[in-house]
C-alpha cells in the first residue's frame, strides 16, 4: 500500500513530467481529454490551463506535437 | 475495450514498467480525482513489482472518468498502460 500524500491536482511535479517525456511548455498528455469530457468531477474549483486557466506563455492552441488542443469557447460557443 | 466490465470504484491499471514509481503513478492518477486508495504488487520472492496495479477512487463515476481520460494517452518508459474497471470493489456486489 502506497502511502497517500496531499498531492495537487494540476500540477505535475518535475520527476512526473519527466517520467512521462513532456517537453518544457507542453501540455498533460490528458488535457485533449479534459477538453473533451470535462473538468474532473472532484475537483470542481480547479483552475486546469488549457480548459478554464490561461495556458502558459508561448504555448499555442491546437493538435500538433505541443499544442493545448482545443482553444476555449465562450457561452455564444 | 470491453464494455462489458463491470463498473466499479477500482480502476486496473496494466502495462506497468517496473521502473514506474510509486509517487509517479499517483501523480498522474489523482488528476482524474481523489485516490482513496493504490496497490502496486509486488512479487512475494523477488520484490519486483508484478507490472500491474489497483486504484479505488471516490465513486464509480471518477473511475470511469479516470479510466476515459487515461486510455492510451500515458506512456512511461515507452510503454502505454492500460486502464479498466478491476471489478474487485470490496463493497460491489459480486457474483458470488
Amino acid at each position: 500500500e502506497v502511502k497517500l500524500r496531499e498531492m495537487k491536482p494540476g500540477m505535475l511535479s518535475q520527476e512526473l513530467k519527466d517520467a512521462l517525456g513532456m517537453p518544457e511548455g507542453a501540455p498533460p498528455p490528458w488535457l485533449i481529454n479534459m477538453q473533451r469530457y470535462g473538468p474532473p468531477p472532484s475537483y470542481p474549483s480547479l483552475k486546469i490551463p488549457g480548459l478554464n486557466a490561461p495556458i502558459p506563455h508561448g504555448a499555442l492552441f491546437g493538435y500538433h506535437p505541443g499544442g493545448w488542443g482545443k482553444p476555449p469557447v465562450d457561452d455564444q460557443g | 475495450m470491453s464494455g462489458n466490465q463491470a463498473r466499479s470504484r477500482t480502476v486496473y491499471i496494466g502495462n506497468l514498467d517496473e521502473r514506474v514509481t510509486d509517487r509517479v503513478l499517483y501523480d498522474i492518477l489523482i488528476q482524474a480525482g481523489r485516490v482513496v486508495d493504490l496497490i502496486i504488487p509486488k512479487d512475494r520472492e523477488t520484490d519486483r513489482p508484478k507490472g500491474f496495479a489497483f486504484a479505488e477512487y471516490e465513486s464509480e463515476e471518477i473511475a470511469d472518468y479516470a479510466i476515459r481520460l487515461f486510455s492510451g494517452l500515458v506512456t512511461l518508459y515507452n510503454r502505454t498502460l492500460r486502464f479498466g474497471f478491476s471489478g474487485q470493489d470490496k463493497s460491489s456486489s459480486s457474483t458470488s
